[in-house]
């Protein structure tokens, strides 16, 4: 978002955010009323003709009989969808809400919300501060970085043609992994097994820096010399390492795929121009292929970030349930599902409205974005 | 290719349509419960204690012709907290479950929580009503008293007892309790034990440690004679740090609900200091460090890598079996040498308590089932019962006298780890403490825990540790 | 100066960019080459590092993975790792085999009626007049930009009032409706053209009849991404059930988590020690389907995918 026209952009939020809304169902309904208008060009015409009461009906019935169709999803997106919407927006103001009582609420104000933000709940663990310094680190060192080298490679992959589908298909493998799962595996890689006194293995990344001559390091617990603390928030970095590693892994081969095929589908005269004017092979890339390819990068970037902000599994699948000791890298996500577990639900509530305005505000620049990808 | 799709399509659809069809099967099966005359009993007990349970249920079903026992293992102690709090919003609560005090604590909000007291000396006789067919009732008059006597109830080992008493729990009289209600009673309870390998002991001409100070004084001897193996193993960071607090008067937490938190002292950072030192010197590890319970480092011997203490529970003793690879002893965890000279040897006892729930599946007639419950408790913990269940776990029993049952008698000699253990608890009651339950007793102790992987690792300074544990609690 | 400059290098130029420029371009031409392919091989053994790294600790013994020295294949392959993860039970009597029932299960029933009500409200939404479509389908859209777990919470409760908890039906309905699946099927039956509508009116059938005769089949490829995903979505699924059922209601991501071990003795002597080995195995069950699933069906996965930027 270094763009110099978008400097301004984050003061225009308010006001642009309602026209995006008006533009997003504009664009919904513009399709719905060409349907509408073909439905009733060749629809069934009823001429002259007084209708009795029951064919009043039975037409009635004929041309609502939509409803029935929609019934089944109607009923469960009203129960699991609408009504919690509605509920969250209410329980999150509740103070003390407690669900062995739920009518006890001592009552209503931003208490749930200033306890979060402040970090004074009652119980220990990552506040949701951490939590969100946490998510936003991850997410924005890891979403950049493999957008970066999936950019590499997929330039890279696009250049070469003897072996091109060999590499494709090893390099998209990763692509629908279960994010637990290979947490585990790659904790696995950081893991020291063993005691002080003896150790067992230290894991397949410190056998590897051990090449280097770099005494092994323990990665997934950190400890001495491996936390930097700034006011309340703690950065156990070896972790950070961890996760950035496994998030970069993880989100390659989404983003190899879409710029892959983003880079296939530029059209070959621009680079036969270019080659007449006699540009360089770095200046095509830079001067051609990057700013026909832009539109997919923001795209990524803002999807990848958007993705990253309610990461959780991924992070259990590393450290485990208790995501680190007492939950030192909680994510926002995780810090919800923790204070529904703890029965604090006043917490999760405000927690969760929390996260919604912080996604909120990436799904207006999602939107702003892909408003600019059309008019490219 | 497509050929392959097709039948991936077709597989898949397979998978789901079976799927489909074992759930609507699935759910036709199993009896409905007639709740009227059954007792709902959730425990968090594995397979082995299940079947000893079993012979209570057993005793009292032939006790008591039309009553069952529905025994439910929801599983371990959080499951079943979790279950019971979902259960009392729709009032589908058992009427007689596990329990540790800070879960009551929590279900005491819901008023649904019996105060024994009122069957505890109850000389009435247990009956209850059943329906003929014609529709006239009937009532059953077993005999049975239902209450204890004087004697019955001194059998009780006190320090067990007195958990149980409402003063216990904070907010008890907002949720309108007596002072002297009995919220609970002691079903069985574990201590800690220190659980040592005899040959490496012997190897390095060393006694078992009785007090911190020879403990740690051995850790150079035995490092030297085994540079790999680790002196301690300590499995519970908090119980460790509650144990310290009670051995030395230092504090930890207290019932006074304006005073919850005392664990942010300057011997317990001391201590703590001390502690990151033996840990940098490769001295003990604990359950966090080693990423799985001691006890699976100290059967490994110690020339594995193996422990040569290790403190753990009571009622893990099984898993602390070595077997051939070396041979093992059982002592009290060691104690603090106080200013005046004396040993204090306080050690933590836990466990499971029972907690009688009233009104579950909209019974007609609670008092009934609430006396009834009552007798299967006094099944649970009869001497007999209690003995036999001691032998199957390593627990120690509630009740004195299930020490003279001659079968117990047996077992305790009988060498084996479990045995001893049990054995060596029996010579500790006098040590028992029970740290108090509040709303926020939990935490205190999850954050306790942390203070020593805190410290131990450097991450955090004792002090800096103890003040955001203490924080974390909300104390102020 | 340039007058006399210009013609020299028109001169020369052509000698110059036969001899050594071709030259010059073919060894940078082939060093670009070296660099290109070492870099893509060097990428693509670390994306494939961890599955295989994954399957040969499986297979490996306790003992051969704890070793320093690192082995690249095992050197007894132990497929009784497999044996005790499946035979792994807990206290509240779960095994990891049940809650590979449970998954199958789950998955099963949540796809077959999920795509089913997907088809009826997209082809509704699609194909049909009614009051209030618009206003519907407007609320659809606009709840898709409201994170999961706003939901989450008070399906929590939900689902304990209705006494709902430990069961399979709460892993099933809340999730059976997906506003986004029913967009993406919905756009495919906008495309296909109304004449046949009209004409299938003619021929006598009813709405009914012509979406399961006529629809579906022609948007055939789009269900099957959508049935593919949504098993997927299913199989993956680990934070609704770790929050609302026991153990024993679980899915199988839900015990990767915890340890495994080998307290039976099937291995060695009976310990409580977690096995590394034993928890590659059950991750191994958790990926390897999907990974399976991921090669053959690799089209129809990526169509639904790519269009949603998220991941199953």
């Amino acid at each position: 978002m270094a763009n110099p026209e978008n400097k301004n952009f984050f003061a225009k939020i308010g006001e642009k955010c309602k026209a995006l809304w008006e533009s997003f169902l504009a664009l919904f309904k513009k399709k719905e009323a060409q349907e509408v208008a073909a439905e009733t060009q060749s629809g069934e015409v009823f001429v002259g003709k007084e209708l009795t009461a029951k064919e009043k009906f039975l037409r009635f019935l004929k041309a609502e009989q939509g409803w029935l169709f929609v019934t089944p999803a109607l009923i469960l997106l009203a129960v699991f969808t609408f009504y919690p919407i509605v509920n969250a927006f209410i329980r999150a103001f509740q103070e003390n809400y407690n669900p062995l009582s739920p009518t006890k609420y001592t009552g209503i104000g931003f208490e749930n919300f200033v306890r979060v933000l402040k970090g004074d709940t009652g119980t220990g663990g990552a506040t949701f501060l951490q939590c969100l310094v946490n998510t936003t680190i991850f997410t924005f060192v890891s979403v950049p970085l493999s957008t970066l080298l999936a950019l590499l490679i997929s330039v890279a992959l696009n250049s070469i043609k003897a072996l091109q589908k060999a590499y494709q298909t090893i390099l998209f493998l990763p692509y629908l992994t279960n994010s637990l799962a290979m947490g585990a595996v790659f904790a696995t890689f950081f893991t020291i097994v063993g005691t002080k006194n003896s150790t067992d293995t230290v894991g397949l990344v410190n056998i590897a820096l051990g090449w280097f001559g770099i005494e092994p390091i323990d990665w997934m617990k950190g400890g001495k010399g491996f936390v930097w603390t700034i006011g309340q928030i703690r950065i156990p970095w070896t972790k950070y390492v961890v996760v950035i590693v496994y998030e970069i892994w993880s989100g390659l081969p989404f983003k190899i795929l879409i710029l892959f095929s983003a880079l296939q589908s530029v059209n070959k005269q621009y680079y036969d121009a270019a080659k007449i004017d006699g540009a360089s092979k770095s200046k095509t890339l830079w001067k051609i292929t990057t700013p026909l390819i832009m539109p997919m990068i923001s795209y990524l970037l803002i999807t990848g970030i958007m993705g990253g902000m309610k990461q959780y599994t991924s992070i259990v699948g590393l450290f485990g349930e208790q995501m680190g000791i007492d939950y030192d890298m909680g994510t926002m996500v995780g810090y919800i599902y923790r204070y529904i577990s703890n029965g604090q639900m006043g917490y999760a509530f405000a927690g969760s409205l929390l996260l919604f305005v912080i996604i909120m505000i990436f799904t207006v620049i999602n939107l702003q974005a892909s408003k600019k990808k059309v008019t490219y | 290719m497509k050929k392959i799709l097709t039948k991936i399509t077709v597989l898949v659809l397979a998978i789901c349509l079976s799927g489909a069809v074992s759930l609507f099967a699935g759910c036709g099966g199993g009896g409905q419960i007639d709740y009227e005359h059954t007792i709902i009993f959730y425990t968090s007990q594995g397979d082995n204690l299940v079947s000893v349970t079993q012979n209570a249920i057993n005793a009292f079903e032939a006790k008591y012709p039309g009553w069952k026992v529905e025994h439910t293992q929801p599983g371990g102690y959080d499951e079943v907290k979790d279950k019971i709090v979902s259960d009392l919003q729709v009032q589908t609560q058992p009427d007689l479950a596990y329990c540790y005090p800070d879960h009551v604590a929590q279900y005491l909000q819901t008023g649904k929580v019996v105060d024994l007291n009122k069957y505890l000396d109850s000389t009435d006789t247990a009956k209850w009503t059943v329906t003929n067919e014609d529709g006239t009732t009937q009532e059953v008059d077993t005999g049975e008293v239902i209450g204890y006597t004087e004697a019955e109830l001194s059998d009780f080992v006190s320090r067990y007892f007195e958990e149980g008493i409402a003063t216990n729990f904070t907010g008890y009289d907002t949720y309108g309790y007596a002072a002297d209600a009995m919220l609970t009673l002691p079903f069985v309870k574990s201590t800690e034990l220190m659980y040592y390998n005899a040959d490496a002991l012997k190897a390095c001409g060393l006694q078992p440690a009785t007090t911190w100070d020879e403990l740690w004084a051995q850790c150079d001897t035995i490092k030297k004679r085994f540079p790999t193996a680790t002196p301690l193993g300590y499995d519970s960071e908090a119980n460790w740090f509650i144990t310290m607090c009670e051995q030395n008067g230092w504090g930890y937490t207290s019932i006074d609900p304006n005073n919850h938190y005392l664990f942010n002292g300057p011997e317990q950072a001391a201590w703590l200091a001390e502690l990151s030192e033996y840990y940098e010197k490769g001295y003990f590890t604990t359950q966090e460090d080693y990423g799985a319970y001691t006890s699976a480092l100290f059967t490994k011997g110690v020339e594995d890598g193996g422990l040569v203490y290790c403190i753990g529970s009571s009622g893990g003793a099984s898993h602390q079996d070595p077997g051939d690879v070396f041979r093992w002893g059982v002592a009290p965890v060691p104690g603090s040498v106080l200013a005046d000279g004396t040993v204090n040897k306080s050690v933590i006892s836990q466990g499971p308590s029972l907690v009688m729930l009233t009104g579950g599946n909209n019974v007609s007639n609670p008092t009934e089932k609430e006396i009834m419950t009552f007798m299967f408790i006094k099944e649970l913990l009869d001497p007999q019962f209690q003995a036999s269940f001691s032998t199957a776990s390593g627990y120690n029993a509630a009740r004195l006298s299930a020490d003279e049952v001659p079968a117990f008698q047996e077992f305790i000699e009988s060498g084996t780890i479990v045995a001893t253990a049990v054995k060596t608890g029996l010579t500790m009651r006098e040590d028992f403490f029970v740290s108090p339950a509040f709303n926020g007793s939990s935490t205190a102790r999850l954050q306790v825990g942390n203070v020593i992987v805190y410290a131990m690792r450097g991450e955090k300074t004792p002090e800096q540790a103890l003040a955001d544990a203490y924080k974390n609690c909300g104390g102020k | 100066m340039e007058e006399v400059k210009q013609p020299n290098i028109v001169q020369e130029a052509p000698h110059f960019d036969v001899e050594k420029e071709r030259k010059r371009q073919k060894v940078g031409k082939i060093l670009k080459n070296v660099f290109v392919y070492t870099f893509l091989t060097f990428c693509a053994i670390l994306a494939f590092l961890p599955f295989y790294w994954m399957i040969i600790s499986s297979l490996k013994t306790e003992a051969e993975y704890r070793q320093p020295k690192l082995t690249l294949f095992p050197e007894t392959i132990m497929w009784k790792n497999y044996e005790v993860v499946l035979t792994q039970a807990s206290t509240s009597g779960a095994s990891f085999a049940q809650l590979l029932v449970n998954t199958l299960l789950v998955g099963g029933v949540s796809t077959i009626l999920g795509v089913v009500i997907t088809i009826l409200t997209a082809y509704a939404l699609a194909r049909m007049n009614f009051h209030g479509k618009n206003l519907l389908f407007t609320i659809m859209l606009g709840t898709m930009m409201i994170p999961g777990e706003m939901y989450t919470l008070t399906n929590y409760i939900t689902a304990t009032q209705l006494n709902w908890r430990d069961t399979y039906t709460i892993l099933i309905v809340p999730f059976l409706v997906s506003v986004y699946y029913t967009y993406l099927l919905r756009n495919n039956f906008m495309q296909i053209p109304n004449s046949l509508y009209q004409s299938a009116k003619v021929d006598g059938l009813s709405d009914m009849g012509y979406l399961v005769k006529v629809m579906v089949p022609l948007t055939a490829p789009t269900l099957i991404s959508i049935t593919l995903l949504k098993f997927i979505g299913s199989w993956n699924s680990y934070i609704w059930p770790q929050l609302i059922n026991n153990q024993r209601w679980q899915m199988i991501t839900n015990w990767v988590t915890k340890g495994f071990n080998d307290n039976k003795g099937l291995l060695g002597p009976a310990s409580s020690e977690p096995l590394t080995t034993l928890k590659m195995a059950a991750v191994c069950m958790v990926s390897l389907p999907l990974f399976i699933l991921f090669i053959f069906c690799r089209k129809y996965i990526m169509r639904g995918v790519s269009k949603s930027g998220t991941k199953g």
